[in-house]
Order: C-alpha cells, then sequence, then structure tokens
C-alpha cells in the first residue's frame, strides 16, 4: 500500500520534473524571437506610442503635450492628401490586382504543351526588386523618350504620366499590375486543388462556363482570394520604395503616400514625434482592414476543411 | 475551363450522339488541335506584352548614349554596346555597393534560417505554458509594418551606437529569423511524425540532436524556402539601409544606385547607365528564381495558402 503511494509519488515527481524540462527547453528554443519580439516589436510599438504624446525633434528633452501631434494632424493637409493618394492607389490596385491574377490563372492553368512558358513570362516579372521596377518604369513613362508613349503614339494617347498629377497615380497602378505574377501562382495552385469531380456535377447539371466559374471556382478559391485580398491591402498601403524612387510625392503631392509622408516627416523634417503619432494611425489602420476583413469574410469565404 | 474539362463536357455531347466511334475521334483531335492553336494565338502576344518590359530593361542597357534618347525608340540596340556598364563601375562604387549587399543577404540570410529553425522547434515540438499564446503573437507580428516601428527603432539603434553600420540590417535576422519563416518550418515540422522524436528522446537524444539530425535533414525543402525568400527579400531591402546608413560606401546596392542619377529627376542623360545597374540589381534574383525555381513556386504557394 504504502510502496504503491510512494511509487506513484515518485512518478508525480517525476512528471514535474518532465514538466519542468519542457518547459525551460521550449522557452530556450523560442528565446531568439523573444528577445527580437520585445526589442524589435512591441518596444518599438510602444514606444512610437509614446514618442507621439510628446514633443520631441531629436535634441533636447521630449516634452509631453498630450495629442497635439493628432490634433494637428487634423489640421494637416498634407496628411488627409497622402491617407486619400495611398486609399486611391490601394483600393484600385488591389482590385485590379485579383482580378488580372484570377484571369492570368486560368489562362496558364490550360492543359496545352508550352504552357510552362507561358507561366515563366507572367511570372518573371514579379521577381524584378522593386528598385530596379521603379527605374525601369520611371524610363518607360518618360513622356518624351519612353517606350509607353512611343507605343500609344500612332492612337494620339500621349501623356504626361508621371509628370501630371492626373495621370501620376494611375500610372503606379499601371505598373503594379506588372507584377502580378506572383499572386497568379499563388491562384494558379488553388485552381490545381478544385477537384474535376465538382466540374463534372456542375456539367451534369448543365451548367456553362460562366457558372462553372462562379459557382464552383469562385468559391473554392474563396480562402486564397481572401488571403491575397487583406495581404494585398496591407503591402499596398506601404508602398514606399517606388514613391520614393519615381516622383517623391510629385507633382502636387499628388504621389506622397502615407508613408512616404512618414518617412519625410521624421527623417527629412526630424519631426520624430509627428512621425512616430503617424506611425501609430498606419497602425491602427492596418488592424482595421485586417479585423474587418475577418469579419466579413464569414460571409463569403469557404473553407473545405472546416473543423471546428 | 481547362481542357481536360472542356474535353468531358464534349465527350458527355457526343456520347449521347449516334455518329461511329472513328469519326468522333478524329473530330475530338480536330477540336483539340484546333483549340491549342486558338490558345496560342492569344498567349503569345501576351506573353511579349508582359516580359517586354524587361527586354525594354535590358536592352536600353545595350544602347549607345546617342540611342537612348531617340523618339520614337530604338527597338533593338544598334550597334551594341557595355559602355553604360563602364560608365557605371566607373563613376560609382557600384562593385563595392554590390558587395555590401551579398554580405548583409548572406549574414542576414544565415541568421534567420538558423534562428527560426530553433524558434519553430518550440513552437512545434516543446510543450510549454503560454505556448499558443506566443505563437498567436508570432503571427500578430506579420500584421505590423516595418514603417510603422521603423522611428523607434532608429532611435533605438542610435542609442546604441549602430548607425551607419551593418548591424541593424543584420543582427534582427537573428533574432527569430521572421514570423513567417517561424510559421512556414513549424507548420512543416509539424507534418513530420512525432514517433520519430519519441524513439530518439527514449535513447536519450535532446532537443538539439532531434532538431539538427532528425527535423533538419526532413526539412530541406522548407528551409531552402525560407533561405530563398530572406536572401532575396534582403537583396530587395530599401527602407532600412536608407534610414540606418549614411555613408555611401557603405550603402547596399538597392539604396546606392540612386547615386546613379544624382540629382536629375527623371535623368534621361544617365538612363542607360541607370537601366545598366538595376539589370544587375536584378540579374541575381532572376538567377536565383531560375536554380531555385522548384522550391520558389512552392514557397509561393505556400505563402498565398498560409492564410487558410
Amino acid at each position: 500500500m504504502s510502496q504503491t503511494t510512494a511509487m506513484a509519488g515518485a512518478r508525480g515527481l517525476s512528471r514535474l520534473g518532465r514538466l519542468l524540462r519542457s518547459n525551460v527547453e521550449g522557452y530556450l528554443f523560442i528565446s531568439p524571437w523573444l528577445v527580437g519580439f520585445f526589442f524589435l516589436e512591441l518596444g518599438p510599438l510602444v514606444g512610437a506610442l509614446a514618442l507621439s504624446f510628446v514633443d520631441w525633434r531629436f535634441v533636447g528633452t521630449p516634452r509631453f503635450v498630450a495629442f497635439a501631434n493628432y490634433r494637428h494632424m487634423l489640421a494637416d493637409e498634407l496628411f488627409f492628401k497622402s491617407l486619400y493618394n495611398t486609399a486611391y492607389y490601394t483600393f484600385l490596385a488591389v482590385g485590379l490586382h485579383l482580378v488580372a491574377a484570377l484571369i492570368a490563372a486560368v489562362l496558364v492553368n490550360q492543359k496545352v504543351s508550352g504552357i510552362n512558358l507561358y507561366r515563366v513570362a507572367f511570372y518573371l516579372p514579379s521577381v524584378v526588386p522593386s528598385v530596379g521596377m521603379a527605374y525601369l518604369w520611371m524610363w518607360i513613362y518618360n513622356p518624351e523618350f519612353g517606350l509607353l508613349n512611343a507605343v500609344l503614339r500612332p492612337f494620339g494617347l500621349r501623356q504626361r504620366w508621371l509628370y501630371d498629377a492626373q495621370t501620376a497615380k494611375l500610372a503606379y497602378i499601371f505598373m503594379s499590375l506588372w507584377g502580378v505574377g506572383g499572386a497568379m501562382v499563388v491562384f494558379l495552385a488553388g485552381l490545381q486543388g478544385i477537384p474535376d469531380v465538382l466540374y463534372e456535377a456542375a456539367n451534369i447539371d448543365g451548367a456553362g462556363l460562366w457558372h462553372r466559374f462562379r459557382h464552383v471556382t469562385i468559391p473554392m478559391l474563396s480562402p486564397v482570394i481572401f488571403f491575397n485580398l487583406v495581404m494585398g491591402i496591407i503591402s499596398s498601403f506601404q508602398i514606399f520604395t517606388a514613391g520614393y524612387l519615381m516622383t517623391n510625392g510629385r507633382p502636387e503631392n499628388s504621389t506622397l503616400f502615407y508613408v512616404l509622408y512618414l518617412y519625410r516627416s521624421a527623417f527629412e523634417d526630424l519631426e520624430f514625434s509627428y512621425g512616430a503619432a503617424l506611425a501609430w494611425v498606419l497602425f491602427l489602420i492596418i488592424v482595421f482592414f485586417t479585423f474587418l476583413q475577418f469579419r466579413l469574410s464569414g460571409r463569403w469565404v469557404y473553407y473545405e476543411d472546416e473543423r471546428v | 475551363m481547362t481542357t481536360q474539362q472542356l474535353e468531358s463536357f464534349v465527350a458527355t455531347e457526343q456520347s449521347s450522339s449516334s455518329l461511329s466511334a472513328s469519326s468522333t475521334s478524329r473530330r475530338r483531335a480536330i477540336r483539340r488541335r484546333a483549340y491549342v492553336l486558338l490558345t496560342h494565338v492569344y498567349m503569345l502576344p501576351l506573353a511579349v506584352v508582359a516580359t517586354f518590359p524587361l527586354y525594354w530593361l535590358v536592352s536600353t542597357s545595350l544602347k549607345f548614349r546617342g540611342n537612348v534618347l531617340r523618339f520614337p525608340p530604338q527597338w533593338f540596340p544598334n550597334p551594341l554596346t557595355i559602355e553604360n556598364y563602364q560608365r557605371l563601375f566607373l563613376t560609382n562604387p557600384f562593385e563595392r555597393w554590390y558587395l555590401n549587399s551579398v554580405i548583409i543577404a548572406v549574414g542576414a540570410t544565415l541568421g534567420a534560417v538558423v534562428s527560426a529553425i530553433l524558434v519553430a522547434y518550440g513552437f512545434a515540438r516543446c510543450r510549454f505554458v503560454g505556448r499558443e499564446f506566443w505563437f498567436s503573437l508570432v503571427l500578430a507580428t506579420m500584421m505590423v509594418p516595418e514603417s510603422v516601428l521603423i522611428i523607434p527603432r532608429f532611435i533605438l539603434m542610435r542609442a546604441l551606437g549602430w548607425i551607419d553600420t551593418w548591424i541593424p540590417l543584420i543582427l534582427p535576422a537573428y533574432l527569430g529569423g521572421g514570423a513567417f519563416n517561424i510559421f512556414l518550418l513549424r507548420q512543416f515540422m509539424r507534418t513530420i511524425p512525432y514517433e520519430l522524436d519519441e524513439a530518439a528522446k527514449i535513447d536519450g537524444a535532446s532537443g538539439f540532436v532531434i532538431l539538427w539530425q532528425l527535423l533538419v535533414p526532413n526539412l530541406k525543402p522548407a528551409v531552402a524556402v525560407v533561405a530563398v525568400f530572406t536572401a532575396i527579400g534582403n537583396w530587395n531591402s530599401f527602407m532600412a539601409p536608407l534610414v540606418y546608413i549614411n555613408t555611401t560606401e557603405k550603402l547596399p546596392v538597392a539604396v546606392g544606385i540612386r547615386m546613379v542619377l544624382a540629382g536629375t529627376q527623371v535623368g534621361p542623360q544617365n538612363t542607360g547607365a541607370m537601366m545598366a545597374g538595376s539589370t544587375l540589381i536584378t540579374l541575381p534574383v532572376v538567377l536565383i528564381f531560375a536554380a531555385a525555381q522548384k522550391y520558389f513556386m512552392r514557397g509561393i504557394v505556400m505563402t498565398g495558402l498560409s492564410g487558410r
């Protein structure tokens, strides 16, 4: 009797020891990430919030100003301008991106010899580094010697593209469509994952090409479409490299994108606390969109392997 | 939609007709050939349009200065010249920038791979208190953009005396290796049967031994994806080096290349050299893509599907 309790006790102790060991081991393994998380993610995020409530221009002692930076923002024309520019770019670019990627994926999903060549052709542009892409398109958009105007000249459609406030943002959107290959490959994988049985069943029901696309392809792809939508909005909202290199906000601030304005405020005007306030507003915008999309996704995203 | 579906559609229709078998199959073969031909008829022009900007990048870099600025443009560089490349290297420390980028990308990639493997192992295989909590934070950090954190990070790096060094560009990779990489490797580790670990544990193997000798050899494709994506991400990285590095000789090529234009806004005078530089920035990415195409595609697919 007492022997069995002692044994159970020893087993309990060894279980406790194992538990402790596995906890220590677990935290040891994730410790690099923990350090990075506190010093490079959470710390800066909280730091930016703190900074946004003080007045600090890189020199001197920070002075607490409560919401002054945010109030300043509400009176700042450039803030609203940059927000508008970025939203305009994001919604058009992401929307067109999804449509173009889907069409491209359907096209390269055909079982025709040599289709791989087309896949590579559509995909290749998306691996071009954004810096190279910016300079290449600056050259293509050049009003005097550019490729685009050379192509459009016979149709009398020459434009000043990046030099014209009317067309500058559209030029950015068109450029971003060139990199549609990444999303295309994702959609292609999604298409290939749709079981043929579903199409056969739709055939038996007499569904035409469009109906099969609308009622089989789209619902089956909806998780992938949804993911690309979320990531597309988040990444498009942060457009910076191209904007910084190609027009730097010109002309008439028509291409002053949000992150560009943030960068300029902090690292050119040295308004660090105002920049931090802009950063937090950007953070809240992204949280809002992510949240909104996840809330809405239940209504239209179809998850095949739903298990809860 | 796809050929196969189209064919099965055609087949179901034809099986109900009373045509003889041989004429049916002949008709089907003709239809099939017409379909393939038609596909190439519209795919070929689309592929040419998609890749033409890339051709334009390389061909401009091979034109004489006087032939670059011509309208209508010279469609094929005649005569071919490497003058632009010579000028690029003569007037800029281009080889220095290029080497800097290689060092930074290799250093950061090494760190990201090693540290992401360790952290992923912790999340995939160790049982510890708060594991799900920390892992949800890993996923949450994917939503926080660099631009939100860059100001406090800059202040931190400055306080540490690391401005104008490569430390802020390389060190963070060693602290977790990036949320996405952790996520990806964890998912992969979970597909490897746990029984293998258990058996090794009974033989007295520690977590480290299990990880390096048992799991990593089975993870090669996933590790390749992480390495390729991290290397390319670092090669393309723009905002961080722009903020942290001041000295021209220390710049990575993505930021240094700006100086080729030196002041001129769209700088047609130096377009040839700029295209030469952009070609050289793009080249390694395309080469990596070609060499690791299999892993690359898998990586994109996983990126896209990870939202499920």
